[in-house]
């Protein structure tokens, strides 16, 4: 429990009002379950920056060791440290600025990182520059000044990492943003040739540790359970009533803040001691809340212990508790849920201040996207239509006449490369239904569509209820008769209809139809993917080795009986 | 004053050094080893935060030892 209010008391440090030097060196240190091993490829020095990541990256369990390498404009030592698992070009960019084009300066850096990438596929991240100049800037137009040439220079970075799967940019000109005018500091740049401010350095630290190094690593989290009485707004409903709490402009803001992370992709839940009809009321009366009640997925408000409500909730959204953050302004709740789901992520909300409370849900870690994701606009009418599926279930007679009553329709998708961000997702995404785990990099997730290499299946699921989009996925090597699926994924949200069962008897008849006679199945077994390795047990005894495909195929079919889905196969 | 300030000072300095600095020291910078530009300015943004003050760039690259800094530190505070 000490362990836990220490956490709380330190998200709180470290996510909210920028914390001073003085406070990060006061945070105890945490217990690193893994460590990441970072290269730092730089013109300019990094480790301030790097002195001051730990509190932060340790507030989600990783340490970081630094490698770094000498000063040098030209990067020529791009070959050292293959086994880093991130490598950063930190780059002065002033010192190109008056030698070169802005775009020739980013097409040469493309052709570096393409040195870099013949020997390793790990993420590489790449700082761009603030655009603010010196003093008096708003004398000089852009041309007349530096900054026309960092914006042209951002833009050609932009469209690098937009375009380079596997890098993603530092963002600065964001992080300038945030604070203008203390961003640089000229005495450490005279001294160092370090040109930012001390508040700059913590402002980078935070979004390298809580931002870039968790979404590079990190399956992002999936939804969020809110509290929301002293949470979502000021007051106590069951007192205050529907038009007596206080909608003030942190609350707007914050409940903004949480309807954009909705559109993102995460799944919002209310989970609070409350009348179910006063929550209902609630929202109909407060026409001033961003928020309405269809934005949330879910929804617990009773006077139930808010653990088992929120493993009802993860229950229902058929995701892991660990994929999800709990918000409650109430310490004691925290520490009871923490007990009871020791796998659940917790933020604690400020009673007094909703501003801070969304400065800490804006530095949690797991929440920043780095891509958009395609399936976000599906989610959660998909899980709201959920419960409809469930209660045709239960009305159902049997199974198949559930399946049947849902009018499915499986698309299967052949090596539609225009999948391969999806395919990026499910694999670092899905914990249950996920056979190999091989958490594919995004250069990895492009190359299973290449043809002449792999038979790359990724499938779409609807039914008279919802499009839940692309769900699943199995990536082949081929290699003349034999070949080797390599992952296995689906969405938590197709599983319980047989959908994985039914693309698999079609993924091997495509095999079959190919010419291939034997099939080798990679599974391994980790913390969440029992489901899956369940599901494989019912046609191969022993994943890894190499099966038979007409056994394989017939175990399949027979255990696909007659689904009554539809099935497009799209070339 | 000056004993206080001194004190808080060697506890900064053996801190960003991480190595104690006898307190009947007083280290120069170009002859202590890890006193580079690096630590330099770590020592500094230190300083400002415990102190609340705020060094010139001038004064930041004519500080030679511990005791410039004192000297600043108590001049400042």
């Amino acid at each position: 429990m000490n362990d836990v209010l220490s956490y709380l008391d330190s998200a709180d440090i470290l996510l909210g009002t920028l914390p001073s030097r003085k406070q990060l060196t006061g945070i105890p240190e945490a217990g690193a379950s893994h460590t990441v091993r970072i290269r730092v490829n730089r013109t300019m020095p990094f480790e301030f920056v790097a002195n001051l990541m730990p509190p932060f990256s340790g507030l989600w369990g990783a340490g970081v060791r630094f490698d770094f390498s000498d000063y040098d404009a030209a990067l020529s030592g791009l070959g050292e440290a293959r086994d880093a698992d991130l490598h950063i070009f930190w780059m002065d960019w002033r010192i190109y600025s008056g030698s070169m084009a802005a775009s020739d300066c980013a097409s040469w850096l493309k052709e570096r990182i393409s040195r870099l990438r013949e020997v390793t596929d790990k993420p590489i991240w790449v700082n761009n520059w603030a655009e603010s100049g010196g003093e008096g800037e708003c004398l000089y137009s852009d041309r007349a000044s530096d900054r026309g040439w960092f914006r042209s220079l951002n833009a050609a970075l932009s469209e690098l990492a937009f375009g380079e799967p596997g890098i993603e940019l530092i963002d600065l000109a964001l992080l300038a943003q945030e604070d203008a005018s203390s961003f640089y500091d000229d005495r450490n740049d005279a001294i160092a040739g370090y040109p930012f401010s001390d508040r700059t350095t913590i402002r980078i630290a935070r979004h390298l540790g809580v931002h870039l190094l968790p979404a590079s690593r990190n399956p992002r989290l999936k939804a969020i359970a809110l509290d929301l009485d002293d949470t979502l707004y000021g007051g106590v409903l069951g007192e205050d009533g529907a038009a007596g709490v206080r909608l003030t402009e942190g609350h707007r803001r914050l409940q903004k803040s949480l309807l954009r992370l909705k559109q993102s992709g995460i799944m919002l839940t209310i989970c609070s001691r409350n009348e179910a009809k006063d929550v209902e009321d609630l929202f109909e009366a407060r026409d001033d809340f961003p928020l309405r009640l269809k934005d949330f997925s879910v929804i617990k408000a009773d006077w139930q212990p808010k653990a088992g409500n929120l493993n009802e909730l993860a229950r229902q959204l058929n995701i892991d508790c660990s994929a999800m953050l709990f918000v409650d302004d109430n310490s004691v709740e925290l520490l009871k849920a923490a007990e009871s789901l020791p796998e659940l992520h917790l933020l604690r909300a400020s009673r007094d201040d909703a501003f801070e409370t969304l400065r800490k849900l804006l530095h949690y870690p797991g929440l920043y996207q780095l891509r958009r994701d395609s399936e976000a606009r599906n989610r959660t009418a998909d899980i709201q239509a959920g419960a409809s599926r469930e209660r045709l279930r239960r009305e159902s007679s049997d199974f198949n006449s559930y399946l049947a009553g849902l009018k499915m329709v499986v698309r299967l998708h052949v090596n539609e490369m225009a999948h391969a961000d999806r395919l990026y997702d499910l694999s670092r995404k899905t914990n249950q239904f996920n056979l190999a785990l091989r958490r594919l990099t995004q250069e990895e997730a492009r190359a299973a569509f290449r043809r002449e290499e792999h038979l790359t299946v990724t499938v779409g699921l609807r039914d008279k209820l919802a499009d839940s989009g692309i769900v699943g996925a199995f990536v082949i090597r081929l290699k003349g008769e034999e070949a080797q699926l390599i992952e296995t994924l689906f969405s938590c949200r197709a599983l319980g209809r047989d959908v994985e069962t039914l693309s698999f008897a079609h993924v091997l008849e495509m095999l079959a139809n190919r010419g291939v006679k034997r099939l080798r199945i990679d599974a391994r077994t980790g913390p969440r993917n029992a489901p899956s390795l369940e599901w494989l047990g019912r046609f191969a005894d022993a994943p890894g080795e190499d099966c038979p495909l007409p056994d394989l195929r017939s175990r399949v079919a027979a255990a696909c009986g007659n689904h009554p889905a539809q099935v497009e196969v799209a070339t | 004053m000056r004993e206080e300030a001194r004190e808080q000072v060697r506890a900064i300095l053996s801190e960003v050094l991480e190595t104690e600095v006898p307190p009947e020291e007083n280290p120069v910078r170009n002859e202590t080893p890890g006193w580079d530009s690096l630590t330099h300015i770590e020592l500094i943004l230190r300083l400002e935060e415990q102190f609340r003050i705020r060094f010139s760039a001038g004064e930041v690259s004519d500080v030679q030892s511990m005791d410039d800094l004192v000297r600043l530190v108590e001049v400042k505070s």
